[in-house]
């Protein structure tokens, strides 16, 4: 299906067979950080006054800022704004992508402070994106905030939304203090399986109370290289570890923003290391109470039967043949999803999918769609 | 001794390696045939045979429940031991576990080979390869 030529920002440099392809980008930000925008969605006036005046509570960060761009209040989003479905419908075209699944910016909401205050935000945002944001017909499509400080609310919010038209996952963080594969998320869990929607994971602050090793790196690019992929592997093992995926099947979960290439290095080692201690995983939690000794399968299957990963940021060997052989290894054309991340400045425009030829069409077309279709229900 | 008979004495099959007194009661002796590395254990007086080679790192089996190198100056324990009672094994490297009538580790979910073992009067020990 051919979606025309694109009207104007051609500097992306978007290969014309881009416009041929269906493009859904999975990882795509919602910068909604103005309390004015969604003030309209909170009733108890007690927190509506503390979120006019306070905004969204601050998360405990390292301090880091992105100062390259043009303006330290804009570090983040370097691509512009975009707050209602008209003007991601707009932005969309303009990158060669038909589909957008949207998810929150408020990335340090994990480590703020006022749990009661950030639940009235998160479903203040639900319901935001649920009334200006969500329009299937035109592909923008939407992740409803989990409020993971709080298990029982999560499980509340999932009842809240699951029937909602357009909310196809939730959006939880892999922060350095939350490990997925805990009891206390059980509930979740067992509601995500039951209403078919996947766990979809970002990345949180790099935050000093609780990152020891991030909180120590001397500068950002140290940060962003590692702390974010480490506490996406760390979730992943736990959930793995934990027996999760033995008690929830068909539990899927969506590791946004943490890069592609640990996942052999990840999976073979969990493999390695379960080998010399399987009998670790029957003091876990739900393994001990399921009387279950070992695992269902060897670490690694889970790393591609549960799992997917979000493409951005692509780090591409510059040999195809090392391309091709890496999403051999990591099984791409069943686990990677195409996403964009914008409007960060680790933004990726999809034209990496394009004339490289360690990327054959069809693994192409499983990363563009297949998968997020597949995963998200689209 | 167990007289352990299971095939026809004329069974083709069956290939000599060695008399049961070459095969101690309680722990694993290393067997080559052609290019076969086979495990016995002598457990309770009765014998099994298992393939000699974890499927991890290709770790004698047969040393499993042996001592390790200087291993009574480290209280002595030592990874890998013989279940008498389970029938089972553990690698002596990394602890795999497998059972010796069936091969089957219960991490791995899959079997390596097992053989069955003859034990002649006169003696003779037999696998059946």
């Amino acid at each position: 299906m051919s979606k025309g030529k694109p009207e104007k920002n051609r500097r992306i440099n978007v290969p014309d067979e881009a416009w041929e392809e269906y493009i859904i980008d999975a990882d795509f930000h919602l910068n909604l950080f103005d309390p004015k925008e969604y003030l309209e969605y909170i009733e108890d006036p007690r927190l509506k006054k503390k979120i006019e005046v306070g905004g969204i509570p601050k998360g405990v960060t390292g301090g880091w800022v992105f100062p390259y761009a043009h303006h330290i209040a804009d570090s983040l989003n370097t691509q512009g704004t975009a707050l209602v479905a008209e003007e991601i419908d707009g932005l969309k075209k303009q990158y060669a992508i038909d589909a957008v699944i949207v998810g929150p910016g408020m990335i340090n909401l994990p480590t703020a402070r006022y749990p009661i205050v950030k639940n009235a935000i998160v479903k203040a945002y639900n319901d935001y994106i649920v009334d200006k944001v969500i329009d299937v017909k035109n592909g923008i499509y939407g992740l409803a905030i989990v409020p993971q400080w709080d298990p029982a609310a999560c499980v509340e919010e999932i009842e809240r939304m699951k029937d909602e038209k357009g909310i196809v996952g939730v959006q939880g963080w892999y922060s350095p203090q939350t490990l997925f594969g805990a009891i206390e998320y059980e509930e979740m869990h067992r509601e995500l399986v039951k209403e078919k929607l996947p766990l979809v994971l970002h990345g949180s602050g790099f935050t000093s109370r609780f990152d020891l090793l991030g909180n120590s790196m001397k500068s950002v690019v140290e940060a962003l290289t590692l702390s974010w992929t480490y506490n996406a592997m760390a979730n992943v093992l736990n959930l793995i570890f934990t027996g999760t995926f033995d008690r929830h099947e068909d539990l899927k979960v969506v590791i946004q923003e943490a890069g592609t290439n640990w996942v052999p290095f990840a999976s073979l080692r969990a493999d390695e290391c379960y080998y010399a201690l399987p009998e670790d995983v029957m003091l876990s939690h739900r393994m001990f109470e399921d009387g279950n000794d070992y695992l269902k399968h060897m670490p690694s299957e889970y790393f591609f039967k549960n799992m997917y990963y979000t493409t951005q940021p692509i780090a591409l060997p510059k040999n195809p043949d090392h391309v091709k052989s890496m999403f051999e290894m990591c099984r791409a054309s069943e686990t990677f999803l195409y996403s964009s991340d914008w409007p960060h400045n680790t933004f990726d425009p999809p034209n990496w999918l394009f004339n490289n030829r360690g990327i054959d069409k069809e693994t192409r077309a499983r990363i563009c769609h297949g998968n997020s279709k597949e995963v998200f229900g689209i | 001794m167990v007289i352990q008979r299971k095939y026809s004495e004329y069974n083709m099959r069956e290939k000599i390696i060695g008399r049961i007194e070459d095969f101690p009661e309680g722990r694993g002796t290393g067997v080559k045939l052609g290019g076969l590395k086979i495990a016995i254990f002598n457990i309770d007086g009765k014998l099994y045979a298992i393939h000699d080679s974890c499927p991890h790192k290709h770790a004698p089996l047969h040393e499993s429940g042996s001592n390790r190198y200087n291993s009574e100056k480290c209280g002595g324990t030592f990874l890998g031991e013989i279940d008498l009672e389970l029938k089972m094994i553990k690698c002596p490297w990394h602890g795999l576990r497998f059972d010796l009538e069936t091969g089957e580790s219960p991490v791995l979910k899959r079997k390596i080979p097992v053989y069955n073992v003859v034990v002649r009067e006169d003696g003779e020990v037999a696998v059946v390869v």
